[in-house]
């Protein structure tokens, strides 16, 4: 007879007792720690360890805790599926108390569904109306929502564009362009020199944001916002205007080659790594940036089109970053109350600029004279006189609708016009 | 609904009926645990696609309610959904044939036992161990603008011919197919070589007496034996490729540049993950199924076992 | 269709001299095909081991040097990065997190899968066309569409933020892969085997551990890794229903909270990580790869 051994069996019923086992273990353990949790915080954070600001806020989670005595449990989750991660566990009524996020269309539903509270009541019994930029508040306001307010504003960013004056002057460019003509000229002669002249990550989310800001060339921030709200690009013709400027760029070889496969990612390191002249990006890579581009980079709006509506080179500007408070963490507003005000005391808000590198979302005199060490995050404060702030698209752009794909297609296709561009785009908004 | 497989029948001898039945209620048994569990944890998400495939629901958490046949007369007349098809249809009746064709060959290379063929097998298998995101990353970086591909071109002088890859037009599709066949032949590959390792090594002697050679050993002998396995392994492929694709376009294109690299996954997983259409993109996937089960049918046809 | 040239110089193999291992008996091995074959096969080889070695050398660099200069191995910064990683990911209590609910699963995968594949392989009746139908429609959801439900389903059984939810998910949709394949292989076990066991006085469950388990070890192994893999691999349901707690994490979840939030991401610290959590399944990998070569058949049945 054949004789063979059952171990493969053996081994799983071994496995599998041994799992219940541990299984069974768990569930106690946890059910033990849910009762001292009174007095704790959790928060779901979209700043991630291993980048400035999740460090930054875990050193400020430890000094809280040390101060009050409240435990603070950060959970972290990638931009792309914080906001799944948010309604999933808010389904089961086990969301967090407080979520760390950008307003944005993934989440401007939030507010006006219930699914985090309204908190300007909460903004003014704090004193913190008083403390917050207007803008911040106004951005931060849904009229959908019967004009209550999604979260506590907290951080900003700008985003202007990045001048490798090193690289420019290597190639006889001994000024920031200050009118298109001038980029022109500029890529040109940068071509020249063989160095590429402006990386765009003409794959991913960069090129939709290019693409509003070439048609607000042209474009007003009222019909803008109705623009990037319900379409109809073809209809107005500012817009095709701005499209066919973005056209006139392509052609004109002001962009690095094969700029329409680049990822964001792959725009930041060509910059980075001295392989582009210039990039249009913003304050959150002004920490990354290796210190011999830092000082060698000049901040600044994109050049002005001849009868273009602005006076001064545009940029971005935003305040879309700060605390969501959930039903859950409602029911704990003693302990949100202590840990919000300590966000925003003054040495803490201090410490985010000085140390984080952020912009606050926070006037100027509550926020004392602080200065970042970070060479690019000085400069970008000092732009504001030098530019005209466009209409942030952000919170206008229906959620889904994906420019990048068209975009992607039109930076490939040589002499294709806005007129042409401007049928694809009204597509996206078809319902 | 379909059967992928036929049974086959054995003759038994002397075996009877009543025997056979008896048999086959003791065998039940072995299988509840297996059916039973598996059920639950299908019917309902499979009911659901049903059901949420006629309502009008924007995200997890928002109001949902039922739009009668809205859904399915937007799907009809949705030129994504055309374009989709056909990009679908492209991406399977390329990648399909060569990845079963080309897998079965290695299968049976691999059983060669050559020298070497220890290593080339753990080798063919990495595909398989490294995650989704891994591969991801890894072909942005190899096909990108500075990528490895163009780097090589202009290294040996067809600088001219590098783009890119992933952002071209005419190139995005065919990238999308390469990287498909890419992490699909060596694993389907190993998968058949575990198959042909339990051919008694005595029918390819017979063979090899009246003359024949590696290749009409390998259809002739081996394939038919394994017709059965061979059409399992393509309809595990057809419906990994028609579903699982969004996961690739995902990380590589994001359906573009443009629309070329849509697939019907793909805008499953747009619709539902990123804009808040969740009832349209179970619609579509009511579409998937539905070509599943007619390709399923259609491979069942094709490998029809014969005894 | 795109080619990809090589520019690393692909080694011609060198057709090893008939004479020197005679595992079988026959003329040369090395006919102009197989050589030809050979070729290719190791074209392949090389392409295949370009992720590895990609990802190998991007754990030990700087973040720049990743993205700028991917496939030249500098060693620019060391260890720093695994160091990093393990230490900014919790990566130990992520590992046993995932370690814990992967073998759980697997474990139970097998347990109902075998006697399943047995039953259908060995059935006479109509028994295994039904079943087989049942399972083919596990294929037919696109596996995203069916995270809703499941989420709802874990939430009702008030196992929502459990590692316990997945044990039970992850194998029940492993059932369908599981069952068909194996059925493949246990169909090849020959009939006259059973029968001599059967004459012995032995009762189904032993001629299912004694006679069928170990002439389908490849099966079993095959389903082993694959499942293996596709258990620690998995992202979006563990993500949703685990959730993003360091205690409960498995490795998949963490590793993404190191792409920068809308900035750069550090994907030589990514690629250290990703490292890391690919180790388990190739070492899992090498000691399965043995088994799925079946050297049984021939002695069992001469024996």
């Amino acid at each position: 007879m054949i004789r063979f051994s059952s171990t493969p069996l053996r081994m799983a019923a071994l496995l599998t007792t041994a799992a219940i086992a541990a299984g069974a273990l768990t569930a106690c353990s946890k059910d033990d720690a849910s009762e001292a949790d009174a007095q704790k915080l959790t928060i779901l954070s979209s700043f991630t360890t291993g980048n400035a600001t999740g460090d930054h806020l875990n050193k400020l989670v430890k000094d809280f805790t040390a101060q009050t005595g409240i435990q603070v449990d950060i959970e972290e989750a990638n931009t792309n599926d914080i906001a799944n991660t948010y309604e999933a566990s808010k389904l089961a009524d086990e969301e967090r108390d407080l979520v760390i996020l950008n307003l944005t269309p993934d989440t401007s539903d939030w507010l006006p569904q219930g699914q985090v509270v309204d908190v300007k009541k909460y903004l003014d019994e704090w004193g913190l109306t008083d403390k917050i930029v207007p803008e911040a508040l106004k951005f931060w306001t849904q009229a959908d929502a019967d004009n209550g307010i999604a979260g506590f504003p907290y951080t900003g960013f700008n985003w202007p564009v990045w001048y490798n004056m090193d690289l420019l002057k290597k190639a006889g460019v001994t000024e920031v362009p200050a009118t298109v003509d001038d980029l022109v000229t500029a890529a040109t002669k940068l071509r020249a020199a063989n160095i590429p002249p402006m990386a765009l990550g003409g794959a991913e989310w960069p090129v939709q944001n290019f693409i509003t800001w070439m048609v607000q060339q042209y474009v007003k921030p009222d019909e803008a916002q109705t623009l990037f709200s319900k379409g109809g690009f073809c209809a107005s013709p500012g817009a095709v205007q701005g499209l066919d400027l973005l056209g006139k760029l392509r052609d004109s070889g002001v962009f690095v080659d094969n700029v329409q496969g680049y990822t964001a990612d792959q725009m930041t390191s060509a910059y980075f790594n001295g392989k582009a002249a210039m990039m249009p990006s913003g304050s959150w890579s002004y920490t990354e940036a290796p210190p011999a581009i830092a000082s060698a980079t000049e901040l600044g709006g994109f050049p002005l089109p001849t009868g273009g509506v602005y006076t001064k080179p545009t940029a971005f500007q935003g305040h879309s970053n700060g605390f969501f408070l959930s039903p859950n963490g409602e029911k704990k507003i003693a302990s949100v109350e202590k840990f919000i005000k300590y966000m925003y005391d003054q040495p803490v808000l201090q410490g985010w600029v000085s140390e984080g590198s952020q912009i606050m979302s926070v006037k100027n005199d509550i926020l004392g004279s602080v200065t970042s060490t970070q060479p690019l995050v000085v400069k970008g404060n000092e732009i504001t006189p030098k530019v005209d702030y466009l209409l942030l698209p952000d919170s206008y752009i229906p959620s889904g609708t994906d420019y990048s794909p068209a975009g992607s297609e039109f930076l490939g296709k040589k002499g294709q016009t806005g007129a042409h561009f401007c049928k694809t785009l009204d597509k996206l908004y078809q319902k | 609904m379909t059967a992928i497989l036929d049974t086959p029948v054995v003759a038994r001898a002397g075996g009877g009926r009543k025997r056979a039945r008896r048999r086959d209620r003791g065998l039940i048994l072995f299988a509840l645990p297996s059916l039973v569990w598996y059920l639950i944890f299908t019917i309902g998400p499979l009911g659901a696609m049903f059901v949420v495939a006629f309502m009008d629901w924007a995200g997890l958490a928002a109001p949902a309610s039922f739009n009668g046949m809205e859904n399915v007369d937007r799907l009809l007349h949705d030129d994504r959904i055309l374009t989709a098809s056909k990009n679908t249809a492209v991406h399977l009746f390329v990648s399909l044939p060569v990845i079963m064709v080309g897998a079965f060959m290695l299968g049976y290379f691999l059983n060669l036992k050559l020298p070497g063929h220890r290593i080339l097998r753990v080798i063919m298998f990495v595909p398989a161990l490294i995650s989704l995101s891994a591969m991801g990353m890894l072909f942005v970086a190899v096909l990108g603008p500075t990528g490895l591909v163009n780097s090589a071109l202009d290294q040996v002088g067809l600088g001219d011919h590098a783009t890119a890859w992933l952002a071209d037009p005419t190139w995005a599709m065919p990238s999308l197919i390469l990287v498909t066949i890419w992490s699909g032949l060596g694993f389907t590959g190993i998968l058949f070589a575990a198959r042909l390792s339990a051919i008694d090594g005595e029918i390819y002697a017979a063979a090899e007496l009246d003359g024949a050679n590696h290749w009409q050993k390998m259809w002739r002998v081996a394939y038919p034996i394994c017709r059965d396995y061979f059409g399992v392994l393509t309809m595990l492929q057809y419906l990994w490729t028609l579903f699982g694709s969004a996961g690739m376009v995902l990380l590589l294109t994001r359906g573009g540049p443009g629309e070329s690299t849509s697939t019907l996954s793909w805008l499953v997983y747009r619709f539902g993950f990123r804009s808040p259409e969740v009832g349209y993109s179970q619609t579509i996937g009511l579409v998937l199924f539905v070509l599943g089960i007619v390709g399923l049918v259609i491979i069942r046809r094709v490998f029809r076992a014969r005894y | 269709m795109a080619v990809i040239s090589q520019p690393t110089t692909v080694d011609k193999a060198a057709p090893a001299p008939a004479a020197r291992r005679r595992r079988r008996k026959g003329p040369s091995r090395f006919t102009p095909g197989i050589a030809g074959s050979y070729v290719l096969v190791l074209i392949y080889a090389v392409t295949l081991v370009l992720p590895l070695y990609w990802l190998f050398i991007s754990a030990f660099k700087s973040q720049l040097d990743a993205v700028d200069a991917p496939f030249s191995p500098t060693f620019s910064s060391g260890f720093d990065n695994i160091r990093d990683v393990w230490r900014l990911l919790d990566m130990g209590d992520a590992m046993l997190s995932s370690l814990y609910i992967t073998a759980a699963s697997l474990a139970v995968t097998l347990v109902a899968a075998v006697p399943a594949a047995y039953a259908l392989a060995r059935s006479q009746g109509r028994i295994a066309t039904v079943f087989e139908r049942i399972y083919a429609l596990g294929f037919l959801i696109p596996g995203f569409a069916a995270l809703v439900p499941t989420l709802l389903l874990a939430i009702k059984i008030d196992m929502f933020h459990t590692q316990e939810f997945m044990i039970l998910y992850l194998p029940a949709s492993a059932q369908p892969l599981a069952v068909i394949l194996l059925t493949q292989f246990m169909r090849t076990v020959p009939q006259e085997l059973e029968e001599s066991a059967t004459i012995d006085g032995a009762g189904r469950f032993r001629v299912l551990r004694s006679v069928y388990l170990p002439l389908t070890i490849p099966g079993i192994a095959t389903i082993t890794i694959l499942n293996f893999i596709s258990f620690w691999n998995d992202y979006l349901y563990t993500l949703v229903i685990v959730g993003a707690n360091p205690h409960l994490r498995t490795v998949q979840v963490a590793l993404p909270t190191l792409q920068g939030n809308q900035g750069i991401t550090d994907y030589a610290l990514v690629c250290a990580g990703t490292l890391i959590s690919v180790l388990p399944v190739f070492v899992v990998y090498a000691v399965l790869n043995r088994r799925m070569e079946n050297a049984l058949v021939q002695g069992a049945l001469k024996g």
